[in-house]
Formats: structure tokens, sequence, C-alpha cells
């Protein structure tokens, strides 16, 4: 990453108090890594509205975090988008994860803009409302939309050990010659990845009639076939694979899903299972 | 600075040195920095904190600046770690200093936020013993910090 920031995301209160945030905008090319790694089916446009955090001059030397899965337990947030050459549009160059707070630019505060030196201020004042937050959950696995981004590349990597923990051989030899077809594999059931030591697609689920494997819905129907003899076994397997309880009866199955329903999440990043997040986390007032 | 007293020693002539003091505070004390917004900001007060050793902590004026005693871990005698320590002094309460390379996490007692910061660039960078206990507020700054949030399997990492 370079100096900048892209100017989404200025709505956050951290653009907003102690200081006014007021960034002077510019339009820079859309670096070509973005269109390499773009997932989407939209076509990104040809310049991008940043701002200069800092004046260092230099295309690299700070540092932005995937954004994959970077939002997808309640305890860590995105603060500044990353204008950087090496990863996807929507890299992290400021984000939160409980208590810590990472700012990917390097300068000191005499090469920082002065709206930089007034985010960096903010983040410092924000970060302490989280003080005693540790995070919830920790990275332990990738995201499914890493399953997307690899796939597209398994006949530019010519080192196949590459993907030894990505994609299983089967689907390796299957779709060599076509790597987009192994991302539309991918696509086509992307609500049900999860990872057993590649990408796989949840077939119990599919043919359970369910049809993500991180809803809450999701978890309510697996608990409610329990009591039902046909698929009771299947349904606590998947209990299983996608929580970190073990509870023996039904009924505890759903007093569980009760007490905790407001506050259960799904983390792709945390292992592709249910978590809960403890009481008062996700109040307004806490932190 | 705003609200550093210039005024030492006595003058032969008290009134003339009370002219001088108001004149002072009217040209000084109630020059006011862009000012921030919201809450988390100290109460403006006339009163001014007792000074602690000048080479780790970088207290001044009480006015207008903002509640939080902030630890910066940095890389002491270092011009980065001069320019951050200048920067926060100017905003925070209180600003501390400790050595990065030694940083313990019980160095972060008594203070709202810790600041992580090596040279922003280094991927050789030392990294910290920090366990995933750790609690307090903190900002990890640039490459280094990255690989400290690797190390702590935090979102915030570098891959």
């Amino acid at each position: 990453m370079g100096d900048a920031a892209h100017a989404e995301l200025l709505d956050h209160e951290i653009y907003q108090k102690p200081f006014k945030v007021q960034p002077d905008f510019e339009f820079w090319d859309t670096p070509d890594n973005y269109r390499e790694r773009h997932l989407g089916d939209d076509k990104l446009p040809d310049k991008m509205k940043v701002w200069r955090v800092q004046n260092r001059g230099k295309t690299s030397g700070s540092v932005v975090a995937r954004s994959y899965g970077f939002t997808d337990s309640p305890d860590a947030e995105v603060l500044a988008l990353g204008f950087n050459h090496g990863k996807e549009y929507g890299a992290v160059g400021v984000g939160r994860h409980g208590n810590f707070l990472q700012w990917g630019y390097s300068a000191a505060p005499s090469k920082m803009t002065d709206a930089g030196k007034k985010l960096f201020i903010n983040c410092v004042c924000y970060i302490k409302r989280f003080d005693g937050k540790a995070p919830l959950v920790r990275t332990t696995s990738s995201h499914r939309l890493d399953a997307l981004r690899l796939a597209a590349l398994i006949n530019r990597i010519k080192n196949k050990d590459f993907f030894s923990a990505t994609f299983s051989s089967d689907l390796m030899e299957k779709y060599a010659a076509d790597p987009n077809a192994l991302v539309q594999y991918y696509r086509s059931d992307f609500e049900l990845i999860y990872r057993d030591q590649v990408y796989c697609i949840d077939s119990e689920l599919k043919a359970l009639g369910i049809n993500s494997n991180r809803t809450v819905d999701a978890l309510q129907r697996l608990i409610g076939l329990l009591q039902d003899q046909t698929h009771a076994d299947t349904a606590r397997g998947l209990l299983t694979r996608y929580t970190n309880e073990s509870f023996a009866s039904a009924e505890q199955w759903r007093q569980w899903l009760t007490a905790n329903r407001d506050r259960i999440f799904f983390s792709d990043v945390g292992g592709y299972k249910f978590f809960v997040a403890p009481k008062g986390y996700l109040s307004p007032d806490s932190p | 600075m705003p609200g550093k007293h210039p005024l030492k020693g006595k003058s032969a002539c008290t009134v003339l040195t009370l002219c001088c003091v108001l004149v002072m505070i009217f040209a000084f004390g109630c020059k006011k920095k862009e000012q921030p917004q919201g809450s988390g900001q100290r109460p403006s007060t006339e009163t001014t904190k007792p000074a602690p050793a000048p080479e780790q902590v970088y207290q001044v004026d009480t006015a207008e600046k903002i509640n939080l005693r902030i630890l910066y871990a940095g890389v002491p005698d270092t011009e980065r770690a001069k320019d951050f320590t200048e920067f926060l002094a100017k905003h925070f309460l209180e600003v501390k200093t400790a050595d990065y390379k030694a940083f313990k996490e019980d160095q972060a007692g008594g203070f709202d936020v810790v600041i992580l910061d090596y040279d922003g660039v280094g991927f050789s960078a030392p990294r910290p013993n920090i366990s995933r206990q750790y609690s307090r507020a903190t900002v990890t700054m640039g490459v280094p910090g990255a690989f400290i949030c690797s190390s702590l399997a935090l979102k915030t990492g570098y891959l």
C-alpha cells in the first residue's frame, strides 16, 4: 500500500470525532491488481476517488489486510480501505479487531497529511472504547471468497502443492484446464462452502434442503431435525461441524439457541463455526 | 506553545510584573488551537499538572488536551519516536514512552491506549511477546504492526 485511502467509509464516526476529518480528494487510476482480483460481475471504474493519508511518495511500504472475511465477526470492522497495488480493492488499510487497531500506513506524523493526522488521533481515541474487549475469534481458516479467488489461478500457478490445502485432487484434475468452471463450481454453492482440509461444498446440508451453512435459521433447522429419526444423525454431525457445542439432547440444543439467538454469529475465518458473543458485547452501550 | 507560561522569576517592580502577567495571559493563555468535536475532551482548565521526568513524559498544559494516557512504545532516540511523541503530546493529556523491543504487557497498566511502533516498514522488525489474553486498547503501526497482528491470529494481520 502507498499513501492513500479510498473515499468510502467516511460516514463512520471515526471520521467525525474528536476531530472532523476533511480529506482532499483525488481520482487515481484503478490499479491492475484490483481488476485481476475482482470477484464481482460488475466492472470497476477506470479511476477511483482517494485521499492522501500521508506523503511518503511511494506506492509501497505500508500494508493492507485482506478484506475477505474481515467483517464476518462482530469484533472486527474496517475503518479505511487502503489504496494498494498488491491485494484486492477493499483491502483494509486501517482496521480494528477486538482491542487492536492496525494503522497500516507507515509514515510518522510529520509526513501525514492534515486529514491523516486527524484520523490517527481519532483512531487512538476510538480504540480506547475497546479496552478490555479482546477478539472473539482468531483467524484459523480462510474465507470462502478465497475459494473463488484461488480457483481462478489453478492453471497460472504451476506448483500443484500450492493448492494441496485448497482444492481436492479430484477437483484439481477435473478442472485443470478450465479454472472458470471451478470458480463456477464454488460460486453455484457459495453459501454451502466450508473447509475440511480443502474447500468443500456441504452436500449433506444441501441434501437436507438447507441452502446456507451460515445463517441462524440453518442452525435452527438442524436443531429441529434432531427429533426427526431419519435425519437426526446427520443433523447431529452437522451441528458438530458448525459449532463448538456438544449437547446430548435436542432440548439442550433448543435451550442454547433460545438463550443465545441474538448473539450468535458465524465466522468462516474463525473456522466455519457458529460462535456466541458474550452478553453485552453487541449492545450499543458496550463498549 | 499555548499554555506554556513565559514568566519566570521576580521583577523589582511588582506592579510592572503583574501587568506583564496579565498581558501574557491574554496573549498566550487564551489562544486556542483547532477545537476537537464531540466528547472525550478534557474540560478546559487553568490548572497545570506537575511535570514528571522530562525525557519520558510529554505533559504540558492540560487545557484542550484529550484526557487519555498514552504509552508510545517505539524505538528510543530516533527521529521517528521524537516525531510521534511530540505529535501525541500536543493532543493527549499524558504521553509516556517505552522501548518497543522490550515491551511487556504489564507496562500497559495505567494507560488508556498503547501504541506499538517500530519503523513502519520493517519486515524483519522484532515482535513483542504479547499473549492472547492481552486486552489493553492498542494501536499497531505499519508493516511491523501487521506482523504483530498475524502472530496473534488477528484479521488485521499481514495476510
